[in-house]
């Protein structure tokens, strides 16, 4: 087992170029969120928070203080969307990675250090657009591309405390990473006879930095309930242009966003999950243009997860949920949702004899997102992969 | 193994086969995450303004000291000789072919059926095999070909018209110009209709005209002795008829070997004045040196459109081409099959003719040109692009790391490539060259 995990993830490893342009409401604003979320969490609509159990995400730190053994996760989440826009339809294919996380558990002072590192905005886009040019007295036609390729993510590192029977609290601070070059590229053809063009080029390149930090806590009051909270707060955006870019440096608020759930046990094998997370976008202006900025932006969501199915001896849990999220940036005037049916199920392929814990969680959501002149319907796929115990 | 540890064995085997599986299938659906279509759209939705302009530069604003240099090549490094009589009213040609001394033996059937070397041969006649290329010669009916054998010394590589020999520290003119005297040795007609090759006939005395083996001049000449035709001649051989000793009721044909073979030609052409001249025999080439402005402040219509002055960059730069008029050589010189012209750097100007050049600018294979471009008055438009190199220019004037030689050649691709020629339009007319700009000029990106 061991050596499929490892074939496994080298198979992962392989796919990491194909990456493409994703969402045209990624466009807007800062992007389109990347919410740092596994296929688990995905699968039962969570909005990162108030999963039953222990988990390893950067938006519910108190959830790590559960974790018995030394784990290491991996999600990959490739996504199709097909979108309309004035009538004009598109496709796109991407895939991401939105969240690779560690944790290693101190049972000698009852906690656990958790690093993550999980996507925040995704800014891969492009646009075509088809137009004419006025050249030596002939019309001739030209293709102006406009792609942004890059993104912001977190890099975090958290400590996660049990104290008493049921309940912890945990806290982390992290950074924010990434990069963007945006390019504008122009291409004429037929120009004539013998006369050779080269598509014109101008780019920039900026650089993503900023603090962050956050805190949780997680309660049971009794042993079918589990009550969690968290905030996360960011310092601002920075994104400094490299040497050769001719564009400015911008700086970006980004706001305290706050995040409730719970988790219940209704049957031994069937648990139920429900969340909501807030953030207030509207002092998040700067930077941006103001009309481009939501203000509330709510999002919430559920799920059940029944764990009474087995194969091959083992539990193969099945999940189902369901969730709403409101987008920060608008598009076309109009503030954009998502709307989102998840399902989801996972192998747990723990080898007792090899001291090798693992599992592969498996979420699929059909979802749209509506904003304005812009609509889009999506398939959303993530994959998880788990390694504890080596 | 107990059976407990098989059975687990086996889950244990069946997940970790459905976990690579699982993996298969999603690296095949990643693998596949690539654009479909991309959006096209109107609106706001390209965030940068861009503008394309064109300018075009006449060659005093882009170039100067134009200057045409001949002499690269000879003759006989063409695929094949030429023969023509005041073809175009003005050229004649003449092919001519050294001959190797006549074989002093050859292996017979004797008249038992054994194969033995006899060194006692007798050449009785011979002939003259001479086979033309008929798609690119010029010709209008029968043409009468003469068969004569040179009296001179002389040397293939470099005879001409005037001179047997023309090497460092040894001149040597003919004494008629045009490869003569000769001894008429044989005349045949060629048919067109009868096929591409004509064969001359040799009598008894046509065949001893070679025979001297100590004769190191040996060679024959080929004449056209139809006026207005131009054949290109793809061979030309010497077989000879000889009755072997050992087997006296038989005739055997000999080959006689080339020691090389080329043309001559006159009218000898001279270096134009305000022309660009490219290929031939011994080859020209067109040599002039850039010179760019710094800033483009017109034409009109082009500040119209930008703010001029216009400072030229090399991120503006998307299109540069040289573009020159083609003019009509004399007839006897246009151009019958495809040319490919060159453009290349003169890395050393102060050593020219003799320059070392460097690779090409516009590509591997060359600018083809067909001869349908050089066949009227009116001539056409050719561009040379040259993007990468006035780009280099560009960004050279403002880093001094940057050494670019700004002297430029214009060529055929290899040299010589035929006897005909190129002929372009020169400076000083309104069909002259012109340098034409495509520039685009673009807000710069931002962030937001």
């Amino acid at each position: 087992m061991k050596r499929a995990l490892l074939f496994s993830v080298a198979l992962l490893a392989l796919a990491f170029d194909a990456s493409s342009a994703q969402s045209l409401l990624g466009s807007r604003g800062l992007g389109l969120p990347l919410e740092p979320l596994d296929a688990r969490a995905r699968g039962v609509g969570s909005v990162g928070i108030g999963l039953w159990g222990s988990g390893l995400l950067p938006s519910d730190p108190a959830a790590s203080a559960g974790i018995l053994n030394p784990s290491i996760q991996i999600t990959i989440q490739p996504q199709w969307d097909r979108g309309t826009l004035d009538e004009v339809e598109q496709s796109t294919q991407a895939t991401r990675f939105p969240l690779i996380a560690l944790g290693y558990p101190v049972p000698a002072l009852r906690g656990t250090v958790a690093l993550t590192f999980g996507g925040f905005f995704d800014q891969r886009w492009e646009f075509q657009e088809e137009t004419t040019t006025e050249l030596g007295g002939a019309t001739l036609p030209v293709t102006d591309r406009f792609i942004s390729d890059g993104g912001v993510s977190t890099v975090q590192i958290g400590w996660a405390q049990v104290l008493g029977e049921n309940f912890s609290v945990a806290g982390g601070i992290g950074t924010r990473a990434g990069s963007v070059t945006r390019t504008f590229v122009r291409v004429l053809d037929s120009v004539g006879e013998g006369v050779q063009v080269a598509p014109f080029r101008q780019r920039g390149t900026w650089q993503y930095s900023g603090l962050t930090g956050n805190l949780g806590a997680r309660w049971g009051p009794t042993t079918y309930l589990s009550l969690s909270g968290s905030m996360s707060w960011s310092s601002a955006l920075k994104a400094e242009p490299s040497d050769d870019t001719a564009g400015d440096r911008a700086e970006y608020d980004t706001p305290l966003v706050l995040r409730f759930g719970a988790a219940g046990l209704l049957t031994p094998q069937l648990s139920m999950n429900l969340g909501l997370s807030y953030a207030d976008w509207k002092g998040s202006a700067n930077g941006l243009d103001g009309a481009s900025v939501v203000g509330s932006a709510w999002s919430f969501g559920g799920g059940l997860e029944w764990i009474g199915t087995r194969m091959a001896g083992r539990a193969v849990p099945l999940r189902l949920g369901m969730r709403r999220s409101d987008l920060p940036f608008t598009f076309d005037g109009a503030a954009p949702t998502e709307t989102v049916f998840s399902g989801g199920f996972g192998l747990n392929l723990a080898g007792t004899q090899d001291l090798l814990g693992g599992g592969v969680d498996v979420g699929l959501e059909r979802g749209t997102r509506d904003g304005g002149s812009y609509s889009e319907t999506f398939w959303r796929a993530s994959l998880t992969f788990r390694v504890a115990s080596w | 193994m107990t059976a407990r540890n098989q059975a687990r064995r086996m889950e244990t085997l069946s997940i970790g086969t459905a976990s690579v599986g699982l993996s298969l299938i999603l690296l095949f659906s990643v693998s596949g995450c690539q654009e479909d279509l991309i959006t096209d759209v109107e609106g706001d939705l390209i965030p940068i303004d861009a503008v394309t302009v064109e300018s075009r530069l006449p060659f005093s604003e882009f170039a100067q000291d134009l200057q045409v240099w001949g002499g690269y090549g000879r003759p006989y490094q063409l695929a094949g000789p030429i023969v023509a009589k005041s073809f175009g009213g003005i050229l004649d040609v003449r092919t001519v072919a050294g001959l190797s001394a006549y074989p002093l033996s050859a292996s017979v059937r004797d008249t038992l059926g054994t194969t033995r070397t006899d060194s006692a041969l007798t050449f009785v006649g011979g002939k003259v095999v001479v086979t033309i290329d008929t798609l690119s010669s010029v010709y209008d009916g029968p043409v009468t070909l003469a068969v004569g054998a040179l009296q001179n010394d002389w040397d293939f590589r470099s005879v001409s018209w005037a001179l047997a020999v023309d090497s460092v520290g040894d001149t040597q003119a003919w004494p008629e110009p045009g490869a003569g005297p000769v001894v008429n040795v044989a005349t045949g007609v060629w048919d067109p209709a009868d096929g591409d090759t004509l064969v001359v006939a040799l009598d008894s005395a046509g065949a001893a005209t070679w025979a001297d083996t100590a004769d190191a001049r040996r060679g024959l000449r080929l004449d056209a002795l139809t006026d207005g035709v131009r054949l290109d001649v793809k061979s030309v051989n010497l077989l000879l008829t000889t009755r072997p000793s050992l087997n006296p009721d038989t005739l055997i044909e000999l080959t006689v070997g080339s020691r090389g073979r080329t043309f001559v030609y006159t009218p000898e052409l001279e270096a134009p004045e305000n022309e660009i001249q490219v290929g031939g025999v011994p080859a020209w080439r067109s040599v002039f040196k850039m010179n760019l402005p710094r800033t483009l402040n017109g034409p009109p219509e082009l500040c119209a459109q930008v703010v001029c002055p216009l400072t030229l960059t090399p991120e503006s730069l998307i299109s540069a081409s040289l573009v020159l008029h083609t003019k009509a050589p004399p007839l006897a010189f246009q151009p019958t099959d495809s040319i490919w012209m060159d453009v290349r750097q003169v890395l050393e100007p102060t050593r020219l003719p003799k320059s070392p050049i460097g690779g090409s600018l516009v590509g591997l294979f060359g600018i083809r040109l067909s001869p349908e471009d050089f066949a009227g008055d009116a001539g056409v438009e050719v561009n040379l692009p040259l993007g990468n190199f006035v780009e280099a220019l560009i960004g050279a004037r403002d880093d001094p790391d940057q050494d670019v030689a700004e002297t430029i050649a214009l060529l055929s691709i290899f040299e010589p490539l035929s006897l005909n020629y190129l002929s372009f339009y020169g400076p000083d007319s309104p069909l002259g060259p012109e340098l034409r700009l495509i520039l685009t000029i673009g807000e710069e990106v931002r962030i937001r």
